[in-house]
């Protein structure tokens, strides 16, 4: 077997030595990897790598899955008769790539508009984990769930491995002589070819579609995607001329007022407007914080921050804007708009929004046109243009030149189109209406997938044309002020190719995109620097380039808003007394529309489901109409009817029916078979909400959860003080030692003592930790009916609670996991003493030793233990990285999976730390405080995690001990636990 | 005289009674086996537990059927110790249910293993990580070595106690090879008698020990571990009294059987039944002391937790069966107060039996829904019992009750010699 892996790795390096233009991959902490002085596996290293779970019981399937793995790789690399730099990004030195050694490759993230800077961890040449750049400034190494579990889609098996005509097997070239001469054909015939995909943001790509243009005239551009914010993009171009989504600076606001935007999770950029928006509210520095105020509909974990919320039906959302831009030209509500309950607040938002002018920022998630115009006004009038809102350095430029759906919708209906191309795009998954149209698709003459997945669509394509996943391919992006590159981190794992290529093989094109895309960034480079020379590799390198920003200007606003508000008020959304809004959810938010176990499984930090998409209501509606949690109702609109089970959720605005959607939407939708009906276009093209009536069906079904109600003392588990407080609070004065510390005894460890600090002030609540440690800790997926039986596996778990009546109620987070206790519970209570306490305050978890006593999971009072029941390693379908020999590759190596009968439980990746102690020690430095991250940590999209040496007096996290919100969860009953909360500031005293 | 003789050969006749219990325990006892084998093959999810609820029916089990053992060793060594003379109808029998009840109640934490095959490692083995490397803070390691304890002890009681009547027995069927074996030589000397009397008190006294510890080392499972409902000191005395009333519940069941299948009218007497009612009403009485206690204490302590399990025993969803288990427990021994119920052996039983169903309920409800309430909120998918643990409870009766008509049937199951000496007086 090491035979298998050492023959791969000498094929490999043999082909890699021939290439000079590389460079040494980057460490964790962005150096050099420099022969001779890297780090060198050490035998228990490479004891660990071999020792990953598919050996230990299956030495065949390893072979096997290696096997697979390592041909892919030594074959493709082999026997490719094109260049290396194709497949392989920048490669080290030979001698730098030792088995277990891990390579970090910067890239770009494609999973949505955001296009975060990524650093993708490898090890033996295959992505094992991805990572936020820590050197992008912007979102300081954090990273959202989605782009942790795109991992999935790089192993998954059932990517189409191989182009295909029809049902037929055929290589690239044959496919390619094939397509280009019906293009020319086509294109001679003057027929419009059609190319759907999601919004591309990379100018490479964009200028590659503008030279196929050229070539074939007929070609015509679409973005699909149904919930792409084109309100928000046609009110800057009605008011400003700009089609642009601005770039949004929370970090220069001081009051913030959100109509719906979920904007710390899922609108536009989370993870950078996270970091923004926290940087306003660093209470220990600053002592001050900016204030947020949140009007939605449905329960948003950026509305869990806010520091006041209010409930609206989304039919408000104008009136309340109305009123709102009234008051702030005329100083007074008029009275035909005049919201009864709201006027006081409304008068005293204005004052207080004047009052911030130009340091405040207005925003909403609605996708009505006239309301977007009234938000812009009203920024507009708060002079917020140019200073908390950027114009000229748009976070997203849409080029002019592509279509609309409707017209889309039309020209198929017409049977005008005949060429489709459908570039990763479900089409039928995320605009079902195509499945009425189905025969006037099929009657096109030429229809090409490059879809990773068989879907609808490939079921009557002509030509399956399967792209590489982002991890396989090389790109840029540009957004907000940066170029960024994205490089493949691995050589393709199937036949695919990617769909840039093809694109130039039917242009016929002397470039292959490789070079294509560095010419064109270099082009591009030139462009925006004026002249300077910027070395690509640098780029490269780095993942992503400054480009130098324009001076934010101020726009006024001239645009007459009466047409809008009058439109406003006359429309009629239907019939019925229900409001239904779609919003758009993080956990759905996918790289692909497949289901993505990861996701599937995280549970939505408000409402604690996972694996399902129900409607959310409020539960006074629930009472009035005589609905249970989980009981299915039909919900009839205008346009379609569909079958799906209610969820009762706290918070939510009554007789609103909230649906969250995304990507990912449709696999799981599909599972209740509720998907037929439902047509999101209309509900989300051009309104954000439309009216509905509902039936209340017999059925009800469990919902799968994560947590309830049984909960004791919350104000003694999450203390959450006010901003008064917190100022009023003696700055020497602690929080009160407890008690039953008095009762045990402190313990002494050395040469470290190693905690964490969550700051829950930074705290959003988002989930990615959780996804980040699932795939760092080889931690199975269990599927909907086991979580909803109560055995989910997850080590990070994010519980919520609720503050204050139903109606409102305001969440506090805590993220729960191993308090790694240094008087622990479950250590005493082991009979085979599989549990101990390292000599540096760790609680370990000796797996072998484990008999599944279930003592210690019993005993320890943070729930943080879980337990095997089943054999989720090997016979688990849910677990597809874990039991699919493909998939399997995408393990950590340097961590073991767990048999059935285990208990386990967070390590503070005691790989990291070990491996972090190791190569200090190999190059004779200290270990430095910051070295050593946890997975939770590092992708942390608020940087709200803190992990370090409690001994050491220079540490951050001992500085953060002694914050006087510092706190421990459940310190009374004296387990003395190493993790630290500093709890929540919330600024109610600002009192609108 | 008469009777003894005839029940010792009853041994060999066809008895219809006994026939159909067999048949039907060992129906349970198959059924058990299965859901064993489910539990073995697909993992111990079968028995729906959770991430939330770790212990479920079999650690139930455990602690109801070596609470049950507890009445047997009460009898032969308190009430020998005491010289209770109306012990020696029911001794025996009640020594034999100790035996099968710890053996059934030791393999209950096997089956709950998540490894069982590696039960072994409570041994003080030799391995390669050491000799010693149990943790004896455990109180998983102290039950093992307390039941161990417990079943030697019982086990030498036993059979000590049974030597004399092995031995009248092998005189009666002298070819049996097996009794002669075990009867060891056993010819009734004087010095036999004198070493017989002074072995059976001095393990007597052992056991007396016993009867309280085993218990109160079961009960440091819970009350040693830091869970909300568990962690109290009241738990070895409410255990133990617990245990008596279950264990003397059973014992008038089996009494009852081995009355009818034996026709052992003129040794187990309404007055044991008499006796035994009264020793479960006042079992009864200071159970209740016990509960009000810890309700008082919870009330007392003013602990958050312990007020808001309170309100959850008492108001939550599962506060019905928290009742009902009350009323099993302690409301139904209170009809013993009344003489007419406690010498009808019928009535005995069925209120015996109503006792047993609310003991197993009130264990239930100790480890079920105290584990339902966390300090840290917890997953919505409440305990309950599927087919699986149910086939766990059958297991229990039918490996309970084969075994010990099996061994009414094939052994002395009275003291024959102890009630000869008693004719003789």
């Amino acid at each position: 077997m090491e035979a298998a892996i050492a023959f791969a790795v000498i094929i490999d390096n043999e082909m890699l030595m021939k290439k000079k233009d590389i460079w040494t991959a980057l460490d964790e902490d962005g150096n050099k990897l420099i022969p001779g002085k890297s780090p060198i596996p050490s035998t228990h290293m490479r004891d660990h790598i071999f020792n990953f779970s598919l050996l230990k019981s299956d030495r065949r399937n390893f072979l096997k899955s290696v096997g697979l793995g390592s041909v892919a790789f030594s074959l493709a690399t082999a026997c490719s008769k094109s260049a290396v730099k194709k497949g392989l990004p920048f490669f080290p030195n030979s001698s730098d790539a030792k088995p277990g050694q891990e390579l970090y490759y910067k890239t770009t993230c494609p999973v949505c508009l955001a296009h975060c800077p990524l650093s993708v961890k490898t090890i033996d040449y295959r992505p094992v984990k991805i990572e936020g750049n820590n050197e992008y400034p912007k979102t300081s190494g954090g990273l959202c769930a989605s782009a942790h579990a795109s991992l999935f889609d790089l192993y998954n098996r059932e990517r189409i491995t191989k182009p295909y005509k029809g049902p037929l097997e055929k290589t690239w070239k044959e496919l390619d002589i094939e397509i280009r001469s019906k293009l020319q054909e086509l294109s001679a015939r003057g027929k419009e070819i059609a190319i759907l995909s999601d919004h591309i943001n990379s100018p490479a790509s964009l200028q590659l579609l503008s030279d196929f243009k050229t070539e074939y005239p007929a070609t015509q551009l679409y973005f699909l995607n149904p919930l792409f914010p084109d309100a928000l993009i046609q009110a800057n171009k009605k008011c400003f001329g700009k089609a642009v989504i601005p770039s949004f600076h929370f970090s220069k606001a001081r009051l913030i007022v959100s109509f719906g935007a979920d904007f710390l999770a899922s609108w536009l950029n989370p993870v950078e407007f996270t970091q923004e928006y926290l940087a306003m509210r660093d209470i220990d520095n600053s002592r001050s914080l900016s204030y947020h105020i949140q009007f939605e509909s449905q329960y948003s974990i950026t509305a869990a921050s806010a520091d006041k919320r209010f409930r609206i039906k989304p039919s408000e959302e104008g009136i309340i804007l109305r009123a709102l831009y009234d008051y702030l030209q005329t100083k007074s509500i008029l009275p035909p708009h005049k919201p009864i309950e709201e006027k006081y607040e409304i008068a005293r938002l204005a004052e207080k929004l004047l009052e911030y002018r130009g340091r405040s920022i207005v925003i909403s998630s609605s996708n009505d046109t006239a309301i977007q115009m009234l938000v812009t006004g009203i920024n507009s009038l708060l002079d917020n243009y140019g200073r908390s809102i950027d114009l000229d350095n748009p976070f997203l430029k849409i080029p002019q030149e592509n279509g609309s759906v409707n017209e889309l919708i039309s020209k198929i209906e017409k049977n005008q189109i005949a060429a489709l191309v459908c570039w990763n795009k479900d089409l039928h998954s995320d605009y079902p209406v195509f499945n009425d149209l189905q025969d006037n698709l099929e009657a096109i003459e030429l229809k090409i997938s490059f879809n990773h997945y068989r879907d609808r669509f490939s079921e009557y394509a002509d030509y399956l044309c399967p792209d590489h996943h982002y991890l396989e391919a090389w790109n840029n992006y540009v957004s907000k002020g940066y170029l960024k590159m994205a490089q493949a981190s691995i050589k393709p794992l199937f036949n695919s190719r990617q769909a840039e290529d093809s694109l130039l093989r039917w242009m016929k094109h002397p470039d292959d995109w490789y070079a294509y895309l560095i010419k064109s960034t270099q082009a591009f480079l030139q462009g925006v620097s004026k002249g300077n020379e910027v070395a690509m590799e640098e780029v490269i390198k780095k993942g992503f380039w400054e480009i130098p920003l324009t001076k934010a200007r101020q726009y006024n606003f001239k645009q007459y808003l009466d047409p809008y508000i009058q439109q406003l008020e006359s429309e009629k959304k239907g019939s019925g007394v229900f409001e239904i809004l779609l919003v758009e959810s993080p956990d759905l938010k996918s790289y692909s529309s497949k289901l993505n176990p990861f996701l599937a499984e995280k549970p939505d930090p408000v409402s604690s489901s996972s694996w399902k998409v129900y409607v959310r209501i409020s539960p006074k509606t629930a009472k009035q109409n005589g609905i249970k949690d989980g009981q299915f109702i039909r919900i009839r609109t205008a346009i379609a009817e569909i079958k799906i089970p209610c969820l009762v959720q706290a918070g939510v605005a009554d007789s609103c029916l909230i649906i969250p959607a995304g990507k990912m939407a449709g696999a799981l939708m599909e599972k209740n078979n509720s998907l037929q009906l439902f047509d999101r276009r209309a509900l989300s093209h051009q309104k954000s909400s439309m009216q509905a009536e509902i039936d209340v069906l017999p059925g009800k079904e469990k919902i799968c959860r994560t947590q309830s109600h049984h909960t004791i003392s919350v104000e003694a588990i999450v203390p959450e003080i006010s901003l008064r407080e917190y100022l009023d609070k003696d700055p020497s004065q602690k929080s009160a030692e407890p008690l039953s510390s008095l009762l045990t005894k402190k313990r002494d460890f050395h040469p470290h003592h190693w905690g964490m600090v969550i700051d829950l002030n930074r705290c959003t609540g988002c989930g990615a930790c959780s996804v980040s440690c699932q795939a760092e800790n080889n931690i199975p997926v269990v599927g909907e009916e086991e979580v909803t039986k109560g055995r989910s596996m997850a080590w990070m778990k994010i519980q919520r609670f609720y503050e204050g009546e139903t109606d409102n109620p305001l969440i506090r987070f805590l993220p729960v996991l191993c308090q790694q206790c240094d008087n622990a519970p479950c250590e005493s209570v082991c009979p085979v003493s599989a549990v101990s306490s390292s000599t540096e305050g760790l609680n370990q978890q000796n797996y072998s030793r484990c008999i599944g006593a279930r003592f210690c999971a019993t005993n320890c009072p943070y729930l943080s233990r879980t337990f095997n029941y089943k054999n989720y390693t090997y016979e688990n379908p849910h677990s597809p990285h874990m039991s699919d020999k493909t998939g399997r590759l995408m393990l950590n190596p340097e961590v073991s999976t767990r048999e059935k009968g285990t208990a386990e439980k967070c390590t503070f990746c005691i790989q990291r730390i070990q491996k972090r102690k190791a190569r200090a020690k190999q190059a004779n430095q200290s270990l430095a405080d910051g070295m050593i991250k946890t997975a939770c940590q590092q992708s942390c999209p608020a940087s709200a995690i803190y992990f370090g040496d409690m001994k050491d007096p220079s540490s951050r996290v001992y500085h953060l001990l002694q914050s006087k919100r510092a706190h421990q969860v459940l310190g009374r009953i004296g387990t003395r636990p190493s993790i630290y909360y500093l709890s929540k500031v919330r600024n109610m005293d600002m009192d609108i | 005289m008469m009777t003894t003789n005839s029940n010792m050969e009853s041994a060999g006749r066809k008895n219809k009674l006994w026939r159909a219990l067999l048949a039907l325990s060992l129906l349970f006892l198959l059924l058990g086996m299965i859901s064993i084998f489910y539990v073995f093959k697909y993992g111990l999810a079968e028995l729906a537990l959770s991430n939330n609820i770790f212990w479920g029916v079999l650690i139930t089990n455990f602690v109801f059927w070596i609470g049950i053992g507890h009445a047997g060793t009460f009898i032969s060594a308190i009430l020998l110790l005491l010289r209770q003379s109306w012990r020696k109808g029911i001794n025996r029998f009640a020594e034999g249910m100790t035996i099968v009840a710890i053996i059934l109640a030791a393999l209950m934490p096997i089956i709950h293993l998540g490894k069982p095959g590696f039960f072994y490692s409570l041994l003080p083995l030799n391995n390669n990580s050491g000799f010693f490397l149990l943790n004896f803070n455990s109180p998983l390691n102290w039950d093992f070595y307390a039941i161990a304890t417990y079943l030697l002890v019982s086990l030498l009681f036993f059979y000590i106690g049974l030597l004399p009547d092995l031995a009248r027995m092998q005189r009666l069927k002298r070819k049996n090879k097996v009794i002669a074996f075990f009867a060891a030589g056993w010819t009734g000397t004087q010095m036999q008698w004198q070493n017989h009397r002074q072995t059976l008190y001095l393990l007597a006294g052992l056991a007396t020990v016993l009867v309280i510890s085993v218990h109160s080392i079961v009960s440091f499972d819970f009350a040693v571990s830091l869970h909300i409902g568990w962690h109290s000191s009241i738990f070895p005395v409410y255990f133990v009294l617990g245990a008596l009333l279950s264990g003397f519940a059973m014992l008038c069941i089996l009494a009852e059987l081995n009355r009818r299948i034996n026709k052992l009218d003129s040794v187990i007497r309404p007055a044991h039944f008499e006796h035994m009612s009264k020793i479960m009403l006042g079992t009864s009485i200071l159970l209740t002391f016990v509960y009000l206690n810890e309700i008082f204490m919870s009330l007392y302590a003013y602990d958050t937790s312990e007020i808001a399990l309170l309100i959850q025993k008492s108001s939550g969803p599962a506060s019905l069966i928290h009742y009902f288990s009350l009323f099993l427990s302690i409301g139904i021994p209170q009809l013993f107060w009344i003489k007419s119920i406690r010498i009808n052996s019928k009535s005995v039983i069925i209120l015996c039996a109503l006792i047993l169903i609310g003991m197993w309920l009130e264990r239930f409800m100790i480890i079920v829904s105290s584990s339902e309430m966390g300090f840290i909120s917890r997953i919505t998918e409440e305990y309950s019992l599927n087919l699986v643990s149910g086939g766990m409870i059958l297991f229990g009766i039918g490996f309970f009750f084969t075994f010990f008509l099996l061994f009414i049937r094939y052994l002395p199951s009275i003291s024959y010699y102890e009630l000869l000496t008693n004719r003789k007086k």
